[in-house]
């Protein structure tokens, strides 16, 4: 047999391996719009991973809040900071299934101002906790606070395991970024950029 | 021989541009499907379910024991982990303002009116609420199981815990076993006949 030949069944069969194994790994990225409220929300699923990432509009989050106990004038620095609900969930349905895991400060928003692109992270929960440790919000506000947002790092174990929580992008309103997810199953870092992520409008722009 | 050689360059050349365009095909099929299928559609229905999982609990490895606390019940009576001991006990940490746990509260109850008599303990955690919250709460979403208070949040700290609702079973020496981040169908037996399994024998 030629090499031609030989060198042909070769990348054939290399193509067969992988498209069967990229096949399995294939990811998809949607992008829904409620049709009620207009509010919209991101979707990524591949194998071992579902992510979803909601707009919530300004009224929910200063409401949420503020019946928390949050001052008004900082329920809506929160609400203009461009919040969302984060929802993260190991799939891996595998017999021998992998740890997934997410540390916030991995990720990296990105956005073109004037023709630059500028990075920044996430907003912390820490850093918010900080801005108010001269107890201009109670301790038991700051509690929830705490647990209502999704923690920095957190390890999702293979039987279901899953997290919601509201995460700060820390941008003004209507601002649209991209967003660099990472994530680790098991050792193995993967990531993905969810493009055109739109902070929900401001108040005004809503009515 | 020589004719057998000609007869074998001739097929060749004859493969030769099938092979070409194989070889083509199978690097463009590479090219596709070595990137995520990033297709993005607008659609106005509800961002789809995550894939079916498997409805289980992590096991923890090595054991140890659970960390004690002494938190009070709605009605102000103190409540120490050790007086568990000798009974499996399944403890949730939730708020009334977390949907999961609202969402897996109807299930836990239900699972309690399965276990109450089978010696097994379950207990409501909640963290960083008032009494009256939780009053208020009960109205549409009853517990009929032991609700306790950690008001300031110190005993969720010292277990680890790191999102809401989370929550564990306990073997009747007060060890930890297993762990569920997210909410669960509590109620099933395929959950349940695991904490089963813990009660001294």
């Amino acid at each position: 047999m030629c090499y031609l030949a030989r060198f042909g069944l070769f990348v054939i069969n290399i193509t067969i391996i992988m498209v069967l194994s990229s096949g399995m790994a294939l990811a998809t990225i949607t992008v829904n719009i409620n049709e009620k409220t207009g509010l919209k929300n991101w979707v990524y699923q591949e194998a071992g991973l579902h992510l979803k990432i909601a707009q919530l509009s300004l009224d929910q989050v200063e409401g949420f809040y503020i019946a928390r106990g949050f001052p008004s004038s900082i329920a809506e620095q929160l609400g203009q900071s461009c919040m969302m609900q984060l929802v993260v969930k190991n799939t891996d349905n595998s017999e021998k299934g992998s740890m997934l895991s997410v540390n916030l400060k991995d990720w990296v928003i990105s956005r073109d101002i004037d023709g630059k692109k500028q990075e920044q992270g996430i907003k912390l929960k820490e850093t918010w906790d900080a801005e108010w440790a001269d107890e201009t919000v109670s301790k038991s506000a700051r509690i929830a606070f705490r647990w209502g947002t999704f923690p920095t790092e957190q390890d999702f174990a293979p039987s279901g395991d899953y997290n919601w929580g509201v995460v700060s992008f820390g941008l003004p309103p209507q601002t649209i970024f991209d967003l660099q997810i990472v994530w680790y199953q098991g050792t193995k870092k993967k990531q993905f950029l969810i493009k055109n992520i739109q902070c929900v409008s401001s108040a005004e722009e809503q009515d | 021989m020589l004719v057998a050689r000609k007869n074998r360059i001739r097929s060749m050349k004859k493969m030769a541009p099938i092979l070409i365009v194989l070889i083509l095909l199978a690097i463009a099929i590479i090219a596709f499907s070595s990137r995520y299928l990033t297709t993005t559609s607008s659609s106005p229905s509800p961002s789809p379910s995550p894939s079916p999982t498997k409805v289980q609990l992590t096991k923890l490895s090595p054991l140890k024991v659970a960390p004690d606390f002494n938190l009070v019940d709605l009605d102000g009576v103190q409540h120490k982990l050790t007086d568990y001991r000798g009974k499996p006990v399944i403890i949730n940490f939730w708020a009334t303002w977390c949907p999961p746990c609202r969402e897996e509260l109807p299930s836990m109850n239900r699972a309690w009116q399965k276990v109450k008599d089978e010696g097994i303990a379950m207990i409501a955690i909640n963290v960083g609420e008032s009494e009256e919250d939780i009053f208020v709460f009960n109205g549409d979403y009853p517990i009929d199981f032991t609700v306790l208070l950690d008001t300031s949040s110190e005993v969720i700290e010292t277990w680890g815990v790191k999102g809401l609702p989370t929550t564990f079973v306990l073997n009747s020496k007060g060890e930890l076993v297993y762990r569920a981040v997210g909410g669960r169908a509590w109620d099933t037996d395929t959950i349940l006949d695991k904490v089963r399994s813990l009660q001294a024998k």
